[in-house]
């Protein structure tokens, strides 16, 4: 028992009391029912929404699934489009100082304008859709993958350099045998953040360019008062966002076993 | 067969205080199958010194010539091996014995196009890390890493081995059986081989000639040939000549070093 606790109870531990702190709350009667439902109400108006057979959540009920189904659906499109690209430019940052010379110092302005203040911009040549939504997920993810990986290149052990150079590789036998190889840990560090940001960034999107997604069902309830739906919509981002980032770590680690032991043996 | 010449060479390097002159006016023969070690204190060029003959520096002034030619890059007619074990720490035990094998310049290897496994198996075997060959190198000792590095480097089968302190990294007890791990593999499969070590027994115990260097600017201070016949095995180390010629060492080191007190914080290796 004692021993179950400290594998798994003690990841509960704090979940209970903030959920606890949260009903507790709710229930004494600051705010109305409606401005803030506890636990229970979300969750019941959340099965409601995902199978519709409560009548709680009134003209959202049913629609979770086609919601998550196209916020989930535009973070992979945008993460992967931005993410690629962010790979290959980092890659070539990294490798030639005149690709360097020439493009990092504008990558390095524009990182630093807020994905958001793209938002009109992106609305006017785009419209309402799609496709501003993947247009401002895949710039937020681009940033963190390209700066990884341009770090990941520059950080290679020297002495693998001179070791693979010692042995008569060629510059692309270098660069496919050995830069790849070693910069994999920090690429991958930064394709983490970049599904982060995605996450963060359909919200948004769905707030303001389209009609559908859980930021969309989010930005709907809340004008409509529906607090306890907002905050489903809420932890849906949360869960899915947490599912995403587990995926990205497991593919790291089966692809990057290796790294895992270096890190342990540090 | 292999033979390489240093000839009158100068290295400086540019700093931010201005140049620093690493090496000055160095001259030395190493023959065919010939050991050489250099020792000296830290700071005092010995590294510089093989990263010139492995082709990572070139001269600043001087020439280095390996079978009467000059040397314009790294290659794999030079293996090296490093301090810190320069094992891909993605690869296991024997795919990084294989890599030199795998790469363009080393095709000469392979057997009707493909990569000769039974001479990675040998190496392996010769190295005593068969039961390990799938582990990666974090999974191996200091010890074991040092033998995978060193089988890495023969399997490309180099006419001469540079060794940068490659057992620096180790305690002392694994040091001891490296080194007579590698005067067997040398019995084995001569090659001529320059090693920089800063331990002057081991130094004595290896080499053919011991190369005494001083520091700022780098010199050759003095070349101690020893006469220690082979094979030479632990007692060796106990016999007068041995202590005679380690207590001669030692002494030019420390007055190397007593002469220029003031230098002894300053390492440009680092």
């Amino acid at each position: 028992m004692v021993r179950w606790f400290h594998r798994y109870g003690i990841y509960l531990v704090f979940p209970i009391v903030a959920i606890a702190l949260w009903q507790a709350l709710a229930m004494a009667g600051f705010y109305r029912r409606q401005v803030l439902p506890g636990p229970g109400d979300v969750l019941l108006v959340w099965w409601d929404l995902v199978f519709g057979n409560l009548d709680l959540a009134g003209r959202y009920r049913g629609s979770w699934g086609d919601h998550a189904f196209a916020s989930t659906w535009r973070v992979f499109a945008g993460f992967a489009w931005g993410v690629s690209l962010g790979i290959l430019l980092g890659l070539l940052i990294g490798l030639s100082r005149l690709v360097e010379k020439v493009i990092d110092p504008t990558i390095q302005v524009l990182r630093n304008v807020p994905v958001t203040a793209w938002v009109p911009l992106s609305l006017v040549f785009f419209g309402i859709g799609n496709k501003p939504a993947i247009f401002l997920i895949g710039l937020g993810a681009f940033f963190p993958a390209v700066l990884n990986t341009t770090h990941g290149v520059r950080q290679v052990n020297q002495t693998l350099f001179k070791a693979a150079m010692m042995m008569g590789a060629t510059r692309y036998e270098l660069v496919k045998r050995v830069i790849l190889p070693a910069s994999m840990p920090s690429v991958m560090t930064g394709v983490r953040l970049s599904m982060g940001i995605a996450w963060v960034l359909v919200v948004v999107a769905e707030i303001l360019a389209v009609r559908s997604g859980l930021g969309y069902l989010l930005n709907d309830a809340y004008q409509f008062y529906r607090n306890d739906v907002v905050m489903a919509a809420m932890i849906s981002v949360g869960v899915l966002g947490y599912l995403s980032d587990r995926l990205v770590v497991l593919v790291r680690d089966q692809a990057l076993e290796w790294n895992r032991l270096e890190a342990y043996n540090g | 067969m292999a033979e390489f010449a240093i000839r009158d060479v100068d290295k400086v390097f540019d700093s931010r205080t201005g140049p620093v002159v690493a090496l000055q006016g160095i001259s030395l023969d190493v023959s065919d199958n010939e050991f050489v070690a250099i020792v000296g204190a830290s700071g005092c060029g010995k590294s510089t010194l093989l990263n010139l003959v492995a082709g990572f520096e070139a001269p600043t002034r001087g020439e280095v010539l390996i079978n009467g030619r000059r040397i314009a890059g790294p290659g794999p007619d030079r293996g090296v091996v490093f301090q810190q074990s320069a094992l891909f720490p993605w690869l296991s035990a024997r795919e990084n014995i294989r890599f030199g094998l795998t790469l363009s310049a080393n095709s000469r290897y392979l057997k009707e196009g493909r990569i000769d496994e039974s001479r990675v198996d040998r190496l392996l075997e010769r190295v005593g890390l068969t039961p390990f060959q799938h582990r990666y190198p974090a999974q191996l000792s200091g010890g074991m890493r040092q033998r995978a590095a060193i089988a890495s480097v023969l399997a490309i089968d180099p006419e001469v081995l540079l060794m940068d302190e490659p057992f620096g990294a180790l305690d002392s007890l694994t040091r001891s059986v490296m080194q007579d791990f590698l005067l067997e593999i040398l019995q084995e499969n001569r090659k001529t081989v320059l090693l920089i070590t800063h331990d002057i027994t081991e130094a004595i115990y290896v080499a053919d000639r011991v190369a005494i260097m001083a520091g700022h600017p780098g010199r050759l201070r003095e070349l101690v040939p020893v006469d220690l016949p082979r094979p030479r095995l632990l007692a060796t180390q106990s016999t007068r000549r041995f202590v005679e010629l380690r207590e001669h060492v030692i002494s030019v080191v420390r007055e190397e070093m007593a002469a220029r007190p003031e230098e002894q914080a300053f390492d440009p290796a680092t």
